[in-house]
């Protein structure tokens, strides 16, 4: 449960979520782990949702900033793993227009490489 | 002490006896003194200030400490709050986890005047400014809820059994006005914060518009029912052009004073926009910039913008990340209000776009927020979008508000005795003539 990080030998930074991320802790914890990377230069970052069971606003908008803080300095922000739980958050607020999106993580990192 | 002349003379076993009583006098104007100054203030920073003062009056000590244990965390060592009280200008000392470990672990008072050499802290490093120290404990019934920790007797030589003794009388009398002080703090500050939720409430609430206006061919009607102190659906009539009714629905993300803030901040751009925009796509995407502007990335609204002209019987929309709307026309299946584009506020600038449907006469558009879609039983399932369309379906010969109220009932009985986690929001409109 929760939210792990960890880098790829290739330099690519990856998030894991897992749960429910409706503005607690888990939350904070997801946009920390954002945030840290962005501080510590790692351009590419990947986000996997895949254990994710239920997103509010407030997670949503962890993802917003954080893809805006990324894209505003070029680097690059890729989403995966958006399982059926999750799928019409990002559907009805037409957020796959915005993100990056792919399905698996092994798409998202061979995307990012 | 030195012998005075006069008590040269008092035969020792009486000089005892008074100089006994002498102290009991002191104590108890000690504690006198602390009871009265205490009780005049329920501030623990205030409470914790006057106990250690008083205390190093008492026993002559250079400093003292009040140190709290926080029973919840999962370090009960862990100090809470910190009182220092020095009256030299001195590297200022406080109880070492050593110091507290025997404290929780022997709950009596502690009396150290050769730190270095005593058998119970071998090995342990003193800061070099310490010379000697008491401890006692703060109970209450039996559980350690702090430290009373004074450092340095003044003069030569180091504290006293008396001294010791003294403290841990103020210490049994400080440790309930302690914690009355602190629980008097946390319910002060519980209060403070559900009245800042119940003033972002009404903030909101009092946004949001008292009836439909009354239009000429249509029936209009919404309705808000909000889950108490949680934020923020939005809804709105701006009547800004002749022969247009522009409607909105929408939900503002976060809850408390902030999402108040954007709600009125939006409902202003909303407006503002509504006046001098030359067209539905123009109005969303520039009040998507300013809210860009005005807010961070993470603070978004989602909402459905629609204008009716209620002469020609054309409504123009855009849906800016929010639930998709039914038009419900004589065609067997109802369309969905999509088009348009992401949340707004999100992001510096986005190519939103709009449709345009035609109202014909017993037609029906539903506007709605995820409150109702989203609302579960106890068992977690929500009550969904096709358990809304079959209501609708199911009565839509009836008035707006009526039909309004349909849909409530259904959400409430599927709902049953769950709470109400999110507002609810409708807003309907119905073409009759």
């Amino acid at each position: 449960m929760g939210i792990r990080t960890s880098t790829l030998d290739s330099g690519i930074a990856l998030v894991e979520a897992a749960g429910s991320l409706v503005g607690g802790d888990e939350t904070d914890k997801l946009r920390q782990s954002i945030a840290g990377f962005l501080d510590r230069q790692y351009q590419k970052l990947v986000i996997d949702l895949s254990g994710v069971t239920y997103m509010n606003s407030t997670a949503i908008g962890v993802l917003v900033q954080g893809h805006t803080s990324y894209t505003r300095k070029g680097w690059k922000v890729v989403l995966c793993g958006i399982n059926k739980n999750i799928d019409s958050i990002f559907v009805i607020t037409k957020l796959t227009l915005v993100f990056d999106v792919k399905d698996s993580r092994d798409q998202a990192i061979k995307s990012l490489s | 002490m030195p012998p005075s002349d006069a008590a040269a003379s008092v035969p020792p076993i009486l000089q005892d006896e008074t100089a006994r009583l002498r102290r009991a006098v002191e104590e108890l104007s000690v504690l006198n003194d602390l009871a009265r100054t205490i009780s005049a203030s329920l501030d623990p920073q205030e409470v914790m200030d006057v106990i250690i003062r008083r205390s190093l009056r008492a026993v002559q000590a250079e400093q003292g400490v009040i140190t709290m244990v926080e029973q919840q965390s999962a370090d009960p060592l862990k100090t809470l709050v910190r009182a220092m009280n020095s009256t030299k200008e001195h590297e200022h000392l406080r109880p070492t986890q050593n110091l507290l470990g025997w404290m929780h672990l022997n709950k009596k008072p502690m009396l150290l005047n050769s730190p270095r050499t005593d058998p119970r802290f071998q090995g342990v490093e003193w800061s070099s400014s310490m010379q000697s120290v008491i401890c006692v404990p703060l109970m209450i019934k039996s559980e350690l809820k702090g430290v009373l920790t004074v450092y340095n007797k003044r003069g030569n030589g180091g504290f006293t059994d008396d001294d010791q003794r003294v403290l841990a009388i103020i210490a049994a009398q400080s440790a309930h006005v302690i914690e009355n002080a602190r629980l008097n703090e946390h319910e002060k500050q519980f209060l403070k914060m559900q009245e800042e939720l119940r003033l972002a409430y009404k903030i909101q609430m009092d946004l949001l518009p008292g009836e439909a206006p009354s239009i000429p061919g249509y029936d209009v009607a919404a309705k808000t029912i909000p889950a108490q102190l949680v934020g923020g659906d939005y809804f709105d009539f701006i009547q800004a052009r002749e022969n247009t009714l522009a409607v909105c629905v929408g939900d503002v993300s976060g809850k408390g004073l902030p999402a108040a803030l954007l709600m009125a901040n939006t409902q202003a751009t909303l407006r503002g926009q509504a006046l001098v925009a030359g067209s539905v796509t123009e109005c969303i995407t520039r009040s998507n910039t300013l809210m860009y502007q005005s807010t961070s990335a993470e603070k978004f609204v989602t909402l459905f913008y629609g204008v009716l002209d209620y002469q020609n019987h054309v409504l123009v929309s855009s849906n800016a990340g929010h639930e998709h709307p039914y038009h419900f026309s004589t065609a067997e299946q109802p369309t969905k209000l999509e088009k348009g584009g992401t949340a707004l506020g999100m992001l510096d600038s986005f190519p939103y776009e709009e449709e345009k449907v035609r109202l014909a006469v017993g037609d029906v558009v539903v506007m709605f927020s995820d409150g109702i879609t989203e609302a579960m039983d106890d068992k977690r399932a929500q009550f969904g979008a096709e358990r809304l369309e079959t209501v609708i379906r199911q009565h839509r010969e009836l008035s707006a508000a009526a039909l309004i109220g349909k849909i409530i009932e259904a959400v409430q009985w599927h709902s049953g005795l769950a709470p109400q986690a999110d507002d609810m929001t409708l807003l309907v409109i119905r073409r009759i003539g």
